[in-house]
């Protein structure tokens, strides 16, 4: 008894020793949640560039999308004493205390998909706001033939940047296609569940029997109203469109309800992310143009985010249509 | 009955042996980590949150009653209270907030009392009467501010939230010990708290010695939103704003901690000492979880789940009967 009790011990010691390099920084990245296809993508963007680098990155977030949990886990990360801490909020707001905090102990702050936080080194971004939610509409309204009634559809009414993107494309239709029309609904959610999403197309499409095409933001949005629109037998006729990933969309991509989804690739934000903290850790200077390291982002755009010089843009949104939904490899 | 005293608190010692099992874990894995005055802060600050919450809910659960609405009445709550605090930035910051926190309550109070009419008079059960209520201050919530944070706070009131008493004592911990203490007060010192453990064991029994047991049923989740909104009055000043979805994961996370600590829905079973442990057990395991890079929050739950399996095996007569033997033929 008294042997396996040592010999657990002397494991636990070795763990516990183990994974501590000198010199280098310690490192956290807080996904807006774990356990999703999307962000199991960014893992494994951060933990490749954790090798290529030859550095640790500590990947943890919480189970679910509620930002009092991801609160709590960026609360406990910065109580063990790290260096740099690169996150995704659910909810900027409510995360700018807890980042207050970290900077005033001296961490290093990035964020992406946080526009308008204060308490950050940098937010990082793929593109702007209006460019994607404009790159939504035009592609929606080419398949739509620029007319017929229209609705804007989001995983939940409480994500952010997901209503945004759904304001821009409302806000580019109104611009520039006067012959479509938002349905008096205006906006649905799906709770980020394709099933839901599948269920309120059908709905939709009950009450609006002349509703030609669905606006998604959110990555469920197209895979499950593309599933309605292939039952009703109405391909070709309603159009869907949201963020998604390619493996997600690719039978729909291939019969043809789908034409496009949008997309930008979160591990290259999030490598992205890594670089521009390792810059600062080293000291270097970040300006107008600079190169951190990753395809769209070797020349980055610096704009005032309206609280200061700290939001970094790229141009990270591309089309994925049939033709090119393989290359993605995910 | 001869070993009353004793029997009395085995769970208690039984709670308190998988807490020291859990910390000598994480200190001869983490403990280099774990046993720094930043963490234990952090831990200090963390739980009161859902704390305060996990104790309203605990009357609930006394009373043999369940609450699915606590969070989204607080979320809808504290929502109109930083409304309120928000467009008043040129008044007094310590009456504005007072009254802020005032309206909160007062909604909150109001919540409990159609919770507790919603079962006590239409004897509708209590889990589908109060997630339909959940649903319904949500979609308000959600109605109310289009799902987007609420933002606005005085600063006085996010800085309270992050203020040190003396340099060590956090202000959430400190309302959470007041919290306690009232609750203490409320369950072993008065009137109600007897009646309280007699309706949740026999709710009938309860009628015919002559409760009012409507009455105590109305009370208690009165008694219980309140004190789960002060639960969300301190988490608005960690997050500096309010929202419809704010700590909708607290919700299984109290339930959890319940039950951990022998407060099972049933009613009138439970002893506050075992909810402090259990929570503070709880938090443990989470921030010890994050300590280490390899294990994700899903290691958290599986602990939690874990710890809870163990738990009601041995509070289990075949459990304990189980202990028994084993000790038996150890001695």
């Amino acid at each position: 008894m008294k042997k396996i009790v040592a010999a657990v011990l002397a494991v636990m010691m070795l763990m516990s020793l183990a994974a501590f390099a000198e010199g280098n920084p310690t490192i956290a990245y807080v996904p807006k949640v774990i356990g999703q296809p999307w962000w199991d993508h960014v893992q494994q963007g951060v933990e490749a560039w954790a090798k290529d680098n030859g550095i640790d990155v500590i990947y943890q977030g919480a189970s679910s999308t509620d930002a009092a949990e991801q609160v709590q886990i960026m609360t406990d990360l910065v109580n063990q004493g790290i260096d740099i801490l690169c996150f995704s909020p659910n909810d900027p707001d409510a995360c700018e205390e807890i980042c207050k905090q970290a900077r005033e102990k001296g961490v290093i702050v990035i964020a992406t998909e946080a526009s308008g936080m204060t308490n950050v080194d940098f937010d990082i971004e793929a593109f702007d706001e209006a460019g994607l939610g404009a790159f939504l509409m035009d592609e929606l309204a080419a398949q739509m033939g620029e007319e017929g009634e229209y609705i804007t559809m989001v995983g939940s009414m409480t994500m952010e940047s997901q209503n945004n993107w759904a304001d821009a494309a409302v806000a580019r239709q109104e611009a520039a296609y006067p012959n479509m029309t938002l349905v008096p609904d205006k906006r649905v959610e799906d709770n980020s569940d394709a099933q839901e999403a599948y269920n309120l197309t059908m709905q939709l499409k009950e009450k609006y029997p002349d509703l030609k095409g669905i606006l998604g933001t959110g990555s469920f949005d197209a895979p499950g109203a593309a599933r309605a629109i292939e039952e009703m037998g109405l391909t070709g006729e309603m159009f869907a469109i949201s963020v998604a990933m390619p493996a997600e969309v690719s039978d729909y991509l291939i019969n043809g309800t789908l034409k496009s989804v949008a997309l930008w690739d979160a591990s290259v934000t999030a490598r992205v992310q890594l670089n521009t903290a390792m810059k600062l850790f080293k000291g270097e200077e970040v300006g107008e143009g600079a190169d951190l390291g990753e395809e769209g982002y070797h020349a980055v755009h610096i704009a005032d985010n309206g609280k200061g010089k700290n939001f970094i843009f790229g141009d990270g949104y591309l089309a994925v249509t049939v033709d090119n939904w393989e290359s993605f490899g995910f | 009955m001869k070993h009353k005293s004793l029997e009395k608190y085995s769970y208690t010692f039984m709670l308190l042996g998988l807490m020291a099992v859990v910390l000598l874990f994480f200190t001869l894995t983490k403990g280099a980590m774990l046993w720094k005055g930043d963490v234990w802060l952090g831990i200090a600050m963390q739980f009161p949150e859902y704390g305060v919450v996990t104790l309203g809910l605990m009357f609930c659960f006394i009373c043999g009653k369940m609450d699915m609405s606590f969070m989204a009445l607080g979320n809808f709550a504290t929502i109109m209270a930083v409304r309120y605090m928000a467009g008043r930035a040129d008044s007094p910051a310590g009456g504005v907030i007072l009254v802020g926190i005032l309206i909160a309550l007062a909604i909150a109070a109001c919540g409990g009392l159609i919770n507790g009419l919603l079962v006590a008079y239409l004897d509708i059960p209590p889990v589908m009467a109060t997630i339909a209520m959940q649903l319904v201050w949500t979609g308000l919530s959600v109605a109310l501010t289009n799902g987007n944070t609420v933002k606005g706070l005085p600063a006085l009131y996010t800085e309270i939230g992050h203020k040190y008493l003396f340099g060590f004592l956090p202000v959430p911990l400190l309302i959470f010990l007041v919290i306690f203490a009232i609750s203490y007060f409320l369950l072993q010192h008065t009137v109600y708290g007897e009646k309280l453990y007699m309706v949740g064991t026999n709710i009938k029994a309860a009628e015919f010695s002559a409760i009012n047991t409507k009455r105590m049923v109305i009370g208690t989740y009165i008694l219980c939103d309140v004190i789960c909104c002060i639960g969300c009055l301190i988490m608005i000043s960690t997050l500096a704003s309010a929202k419809a979805d704010y700590g909708t994961s607290y919700v299984m996370r109290c339930i959890l901690i319940l039950v951990l600590a022998g407060v099972l829905p049933d009613g009138g079973m439970g002893r506050i000492w075992n909810v402090l442990i259990a929570i503070v057990t709880i938090q443990i395991i989470a921030t010890g979880v994050n300590m280490f890079s390899n294990l994700n929050t899903y290691y958290a739950s599986l602990i939690w789940g874990a710890l809870l399996i163990v738990v009601l095996i041995m509070s289990t007569g075949a459990g304990s009967g189980l202990m028994k033997r084993f000790t038996r033929q150890k001695a």
